[in-house]
């Protein structure tokens, strides 16, 4: 769900300080896109109660954030500002808005809230083995061609499936060494 | 493992999408798993895919708002993997999604890897969801057996000790030995859930 092309976007961009502020308010998976909250400080002045009323739109903007950090980022730089307008003229929808009444409309679950609970419980180390068979090794880099396209992992009650987690991070070369 | 993807496709135009399918949620249904993947799609890429814009459009003119379609949803979802170079479907727990619905999420699943070659499928359950496995996709599923090995246990257990005990309660003889037997008993067994009772 991490399409990062627009990543390298968030640095310079004039609305960098709406971007920010956006970041730190939701959990973001990803290190590399986690923003200090410090950057709250370069908000323009607003009015006390300007989190108050855009509050409902903070609340749709906030799953959009965990699912695609990176995509989102960007559409929420958007988002924040016209919430802002939004203030002062209700019926100005914008596209960022119109995103989330999309991904809403789509489905109502937030399957990567549960994923972020889970990762809090696990243990980083633990289940490396796995990304070390063959069996990962083919299924994940593997050319599309003649691939096997399934990777199913079985095991009793409670060995720990869903916790699954591993450290080890996968050359970024790979990828492209599968595809040629 | 979602996280191993997730750093993968920062790389390049990779995506990943993930459910946990649970007994006790709401609504369990091929829908409503196959709507969560969309969602996690389409959030990914921008602008968002025309199909997905006019159904979104078309529904708001039906009477309350109509919800999508199996069928709708996957010629949405193969559209919009199409525009990836690599997806990965996470979907945890296949023992927890109701038997009766299961089918339709085995067919479903087929006929997207069968349109989208670059869709790679994760999937996690009990011994005898692997049966299933097997029919749906012939040839096409590697099996790795999980199972807590001992080295896990311990590197887990090391954690708890240095982590969780009061200094004048633990000595290191006490500590080889739980670091000892533990891992040796349950390896295999163990569960997550009970480590607070160490």
């Amino acid at each position: 769900m991490h399409l990062l092309d627009s990543k390298v976007a968030l640095c310079n961009t004039n609305a960098a300080k709406d971007v920010l502020v956006c970041c730190s308010i939701s959990t973001s998976p990803s290190p590399s896109t986690a923003i200090p909250v410090s950057y709250l400080d370069n908000l323009p002045n607003l009015p006390e109660n300007a989190f108050n009323e855009t509050a409902d739109t903070f609340e749709e903007m906030n799953p959009v954030a965990h699912q695609s950090p990176a995509i989102s980022i960007t559409s929420n730089c958007g988002n924040i500002t016209d919430s802002f307008k939004n203030v002062s003229n209700k019926y100005d929808i914008s596209i960022a808005d119109e995103k989330s009444a999309v991904l809403k409309w789509l489905s109502p679950l937030e399957p990567r809230e549960r994923h972020q609970t889970i990762g809090m419980d696990r243990m980083s180390g633990v289940g490396d083995w796995l990304l070390l068979t063959n069996e990962f090794t083919r299924w994940n880099q593997g050319a599309d061609a003649g691939a096997k396209h399934v990777l199913f992992c079985y095991g009793d009650p409670g060995v720990g499936k869903t916790y699954l987690r591993y450290g080890w991070q996968l050359p970024l070369n790979s990828m492209d060494e599968a595809k040629q | 493992m979602i996280d191993t993807l997730c750093d993968q496709a920062d790389a390049s135009n990779i995506a990943v999408a993930c459910v946990y399918c649970d007994f006790n949620a709401r609504e369990q249904s091929a829908t409503a798993l196959f709507g969560a993947l969309l969602k996690q799609v389409v959030s990914a890429l921008e602008p968002i895919p025309d199909q997905v814009q006019k159904a979104f459009g078309d529904s708001k003119r039906g009477v309350g708002g109509r919800r999508l379609l199996l069928p709708d949803i996957l010629k949405m979802l193969s559209k919009s993997l199409s525009c990836l170079r690599r997806v990965f479907i996470c979907i945890d727990a296949l023992d927890e999604f109701p038997a009766k619905h299961r089918p339709e999420l085995w067919e479903s699943l087929q006929q997207i890897i069968l349109k989208c070659t670059n869709t790679r499928l994760f999937l996690t359950g009990r011994l005898h969801i692997r049966g299933e496995v097997q029919k749906y996709f012939p040839g096409s599923a590697n099996m790795l057996r999980i199972s807590s090995g001992a080295r896990d246990i311990r590197l887990y257990l090391e954690m708890k000790l240095r982590r969780e005990f009061e200094l004048d309660a633990m000595d290191k003889e006490l500590e080889a030995d739980i670091l000892r037997i533990i891992p040796e008993v349950v390896s295999g067994t163990y569960v997550f859930s009970q480590d607070d009772e160490l």
